[in-house]
């Protein structure tokens, strides 16, 4: 992270929501900007698909299933476990029914998907961070930001700052 | 690409129409005033319900010290007012799961003022829920029997005991439920972290988790919560199913049949349902959100709570008009008992708080579009499921089959006080809520007046 942020730069513009957008990403896809170096900000989601990083190489609801799987092994092990664990044995018959492990697998395949499906968004939420910019307060109040990421050292960023403020920016930075 | 774009391009030149900008940043004024301005009586609000969870707390500290026999449980009826209310809190439970998941799920438009305030009520309910648990099991500090662990003393928890399967359904929803509430918070707390000041700043840096706003983040959130609505409208189907067969699996006379679970689970939407609209009404009033929480609302959720009472009319009457039929002894006992005999009163005034008022009222489309009688229904309805709760517990208990084993029960001063505690500890967990969280979701309204729903306002 320490590396990205002294290698990379983010250029910020800031518009009124009124603000035509489609010619600064069109503008932004003709200076050769990848789709997943520019991000836009805004205080309700507002794009189909995002302008993001990875989005055809991960599904979460796949996350899901395995962790919905490893979740009725584990109630298997938790419920049925306990008839190899502890043999006790009531009238001859197993202490633990196959209609019981039923009930507890299926809470704890609950469990389990619920929270890795959490715990995974939030992980994409927090690394997805390394393209946009600093949350700017007005964002909430409807205007749109859009960050674009290049390197230090790359030729467009001039180009990018006078194309925010050609295109009407409130504000312009760089972090 | 192009798609995308032109999709949002549509929105964003509705976004900057100034009637929107304008209703954008009055959204956010408005929505989060209640957590800003606290009047003298909020305090005394704060000051009496901590009062009687205080009673409540005193009261199970002697129960604990002194033993379960403090209660009114004894023989034949060892399941009384704890159990009832862990029922019944647990069927309260539902309200945010049905309403907020089975409305996101169906894209309602007119979920979104009422999504956040349903939430919160499941998680407070199944907390209060929990907290049965315990009072009930009398010598709550061996709680830890329920867990499953290797030990020295070779026990392991018995799996075949439907207070194990309570235990790991209540665990799965109330972890979930508390996921399913912070979720589409995030984008609130960020929100709120620029506009507090002092010790909850801090706080709601790290609850919005450095969000920004941007697509890829809203696109995270969006699959989470569409992934996880589906998946907890499942688990609130199994938690109050599985809450039934506490009572459906047992042998005893009332309890052991197959429709129980599926009664069990419409009753629950039904005294969910009646508690959100008693939400929405005080949310309402008190924070004069008009605008917000708009009679059409209330229209909703009076046709939703028709279609449940005319469900749960149903299941209620299939299930006695089956056992009459059958005329087995046993079973007859029990019935009798709460048709004409001791119970009669409670039951006939049940039928009519639960059944015959509510299908009058919510069928005239008149009643439904005033908060107030709608609230009243809200209130007749859970004082009915409470009740429903009692003579599903008490009359079945008190008829074994052998005759000389039979039982009345009335709960003693402790079960009361903790009852009464129990209701005041929900509403004092609710009431400070208002002060941390905003009633209404911000940022799903927002999105509301993009999608074009505000004209009503």
């Amino acid at each position: 992270m320490a590396d990205t942020k002294s290698a990379k730069r983010i250029i910020f513009g800031l518009f009124e929501p009124q603000t035509p957008l489609r010619p600064i990403l069109d503008r932004l896809q003709e200076m050769k900007f990848s789709e997943e170096s520019i991000e836009i900000s805004s205080a309700t989601p507002i794009l189909a698909q995002p302008v993001g990083v990875g989005w055809k190489r991960f599904r979460l609801v796949h996350v899901t299933i395995i962790a919905g799987a490893i979740g009725i092994f584990f109630g298997v092990l938790l419920a049925g476990g306990t008839a190899l664990l502890y043999p006790i044995r009531t009238g001859g018959k197993p202490i633990v029914s196959p209609s019981i492990v039923g009930i507890i697998s299926y809470e704890m395949m609950m469990l389990f998907a619920i929270v890795t499906t959490f715990i995974t968004a939030v992980v994409k939420v927090l690394r997805s961070h390394r393209v946009a910019a600093e949350y700017d307060p007005r964002i909430d109040e409807g205007f749109v930001g859009i960050s674009v990421l290049s390197d230090r050292g790359d030729p467009r960023g001039g180009p990018v700052q006078d194309l925010f403020q050609e295109a009407g920016a409130v504000e312009v930075e760089v972090q | 690409m192009e798609a995308r774009k032109d999709f949002f391009l549509k929105k964003q030149k509705r976004a900057g129409e100034k009637e929107h900008w304008n209703l954008i940043q009055k959204t956010n004024d408005d929505l989060l005033s209640p957590m800003f301005e606290t009047g003298r009586s909020y305090y005394v609000v704060v000051a009496v319900l901590s009062l009687l969870v205080l009673a409540a707390a005193g009261a199970w500290t002697y129960q604990i010290k002194t033993g379960i026999g403090q209660s009114g449980l004894h023989p034949p009826i060892f399941w009384g007012v704890y159990i009832a209310s862990f029922v019944f809190w647990v069927g309260v439970s539902h309200s945010g799961t049905f309403i907020s998941g089975v409305l996101r799920i169906s894209k309602a438009e007119w979920r979104r003022p009422i999504t956040r305030i349903a939430e919160l009520m499941t998680l407070f309910s199944i907390m209060v829920a929990a907290l049965f648990i315990f009072v009930h099991l009398g010598r709550v500090w061996r709680f830890y029997y329920l867990i499953p662990y290797p030990n020295q003393r070779q026990i392991w928890p018995n799996f075949r005991s439907p207070l194990m399967w309570d235990a790991a359904a209540i665990f799965t929803y109330a972890t979930s439920s508390l996921i399913y509430l912070y979720l589409p918070l995030i984008p609130d707390f960020a929100l709120m972290r620029e506009r507090v000041t002092g010790w909850r700043r801090p706080l709601y840096r790290v609850l919005a988790l450095g969000w920004r706003g941007t697509q890829t983040e809203w696109r995270w959130l969006g699959m989470a919560m569409r992934i996880i609505t589906i998946l907890i409208v499942m688990v609130m189907i199994s938690v109050h199913s599985i809450v039934g067969f506490d009572f459906a699996v047992s042998l005893v006379p009332g309890w052991h049949s197959t429709i129980i679970p599926p009664y069990f689970v419409v009753g629950a939407i039904h005294s969910g349902m009646a508690t959100v609209v008693m939400g929405l009404y005080f949310v309402r009033k008190i924070y004069r959100l008009d605008g917000y929480i708009r009679l059409e609302h209330f229209d909703k959720m009076g046709k939703l709570m028709l279609l449940i009472t005319l469900l749960w009319s149903y299941f209620y009457f299939v299930e006695r008009q089956v056992v009459w039929y059958g005329k087995i002894p046993d079973e007859m006992t029990v019935l009798d008992s709460i048709l004409y005999g001791p119970y009669a009163p409670q039951h006939w005034a049940m039928i009519a708080f639960n059944s015959v008022i509510p299908l009058i009222a919510l069928s005239i489309p008149r009643f439904r579009r005033w908060p107030l009688g709608l609230m009243i229904v809200g209130i007749l309805i859970n004082i009915a499921m409470y009740i429903e709760r009692i003579l599903i517990i008490v009359p079945s208990l008190g008829h074994p089959r052998l005759p000389y084993a039979w039982g009345r029960y009335f709960p003693s001063w402790v079960e009361l006080t903790i009852l009464v505690g129990s209701f005041s500890f929900f509403l004092l967990l609710y009431v400070l809520a208002i002060k941390f969280v905003p009633m209404i979701a911000i940022w799903e309204e927002k999105e509301g007046i993009l999608h074009g729903r505000y004209e009503e306002r």
